[in-house]
């Protein structure tokens, strides 16, 4: 009675069959290429860190990317950043700062841009040096060697000569002051004798 | 009453640079209004116009701005090929090369003056026209 209810050997059971013998060993085949191909972890070589001098970065504190902005007396807003500055060893009153950019917005605005800077964080004063450019938004855009002055009220002064150009064709003057007249409207003063060249448009 | 006058050669170019000269310059950077003041010298061609202060007007045509016009104050003296104008102001429109010079005028023409209210140039064609209390002193 048992053989008949036995199915005759149908082709889907030679199959389950087969499958049964060929499907583990394929996984056995493939598990083992795993570990074959797999590349060799070398727990030794660490993470690349930053080629920086540890030690000299920990000796001396460094501000990168500092920012300062404020307001002067007179309501002119002012944005000093710089790449990077440090304490003055002799004064940490005295930041030396790097790639200066200073935004002062108020009546119209001004961009000074300069290699080097000494800003007193406490008096609000500043020196920039080195290339130092000067881009107004009434479309002055000079040049000098330095400027010196403070933020408080706003008044910064170049000693040297200042060379460009603006609304009034090339220019160069004696010295060049950033400050607040009388009512508190900021303005640009060029003195010590200013030679302007205009050539009218054609 | 008026008086017809020839001034300054007449072949003026309105094209030529300026070159200005003073003691100093002040910029309102709200308004971007520029003032020379302190001997200030205006050429431009053989025209020289000096005076103690001048503003300057922008036509801002075409976007970026160029002078339209220059007032000049405080005794203001022009000076174009041998003809001479002494005045308290003057208003100098570049575009049309005119010139009007205000405030107890006098001009001076190889030795004869010309005195007057009021003066108006055009540097182009040499034409200017003294008009107000005009009296002439002719050197005989």
């Amino acid at each position: 009675m048992a053989a008949s209810i036995h199915p005759p050997e149908g082709w889907h059971t030679r199959l389950v069959r087969l499958g049964r013998l060929v499907l583990p060993v394929l996984a056995l085949m493939l598990l083992s290429t795993v570990f074959l191909l797999a590349r060799s972890v070398d727990p030794q070589d660490a993470i690349s860190f930053a080629d920086v001098d540890v030690s000299e970065r920990a000796r001396d504190q460094q501000l990168t990317a500092p920012n300062v902005t404020g307001v002067s007396a007179d309501g002119t807003a002012f944005d000093l950043s710089a790449r990077m500055a440090r304490p003055d060893p002799g004064d940490p009153g005295l930041m030396n700062a790097q790639t200066v950019r200073l935004v002062l917005t108020g009546d119209g605005r001004a961009t000074v841009t300069s290699d080097f800077a000494r800003i007193d964080t406490q008096q609000r004063d500043l020196m920039l040096d080195g290339d130092v450019r000067i881009d107004t938004s009434t479309g002055y855009r000079v040049r000098t060697e330095r400027l010196e002055g403070t933020l408080g009220r706003l008044r910064i002064v170049s000693p040297g000569e200042v060379t460009g150009e603006g609304p009034l064709g090339r220019m160069r003057a004696g010295s060049l002051t950033i400050d607040e007249d009388a009512d508190g409207a900021a303005r640009l003063l060029f003195t010590g004798g200013v030679d302007l060249l205009y050539t009218p448009p054609s | 009453q008026n008086a017809a006058i020839g001034f300054g050669a007449g072949d003026f170019d309105a094209a030529a640079p300026v070159e200005v000269a003073a003691d100093s310059l002040e910029v309102d950077q709200a308004t971007g209004r520029a003032t020379l003041t302190g001997n200030v010298v205006i050429v431009q061609g053989d025209l020289r116009l000096s005076a103690e202060r001048v503003t300057v007007d922008y036509a801002t045509a075409g976007g970026d701005r160029s002078i339209e016009r220059l007032n000049a104050m405080g005794d203001v003296l022009i000076v174009a090929g041998e003809d001479a104008a002494e005045g308290q102001e003057a208003t100098y429109t570049l575009g049309s090369s005119d010139i009007v010079l205000t405030g107890d005028v006098l001009v001076t023409q190889g030795g004869n003056t010309l005195a007057g209210d009021r003066l108006l140039v055009n540097l182009e064609s040499g034409a200017g026209t003294v008009t107000g209390r005009v009296r002439t002193t002719l050197q005989p």
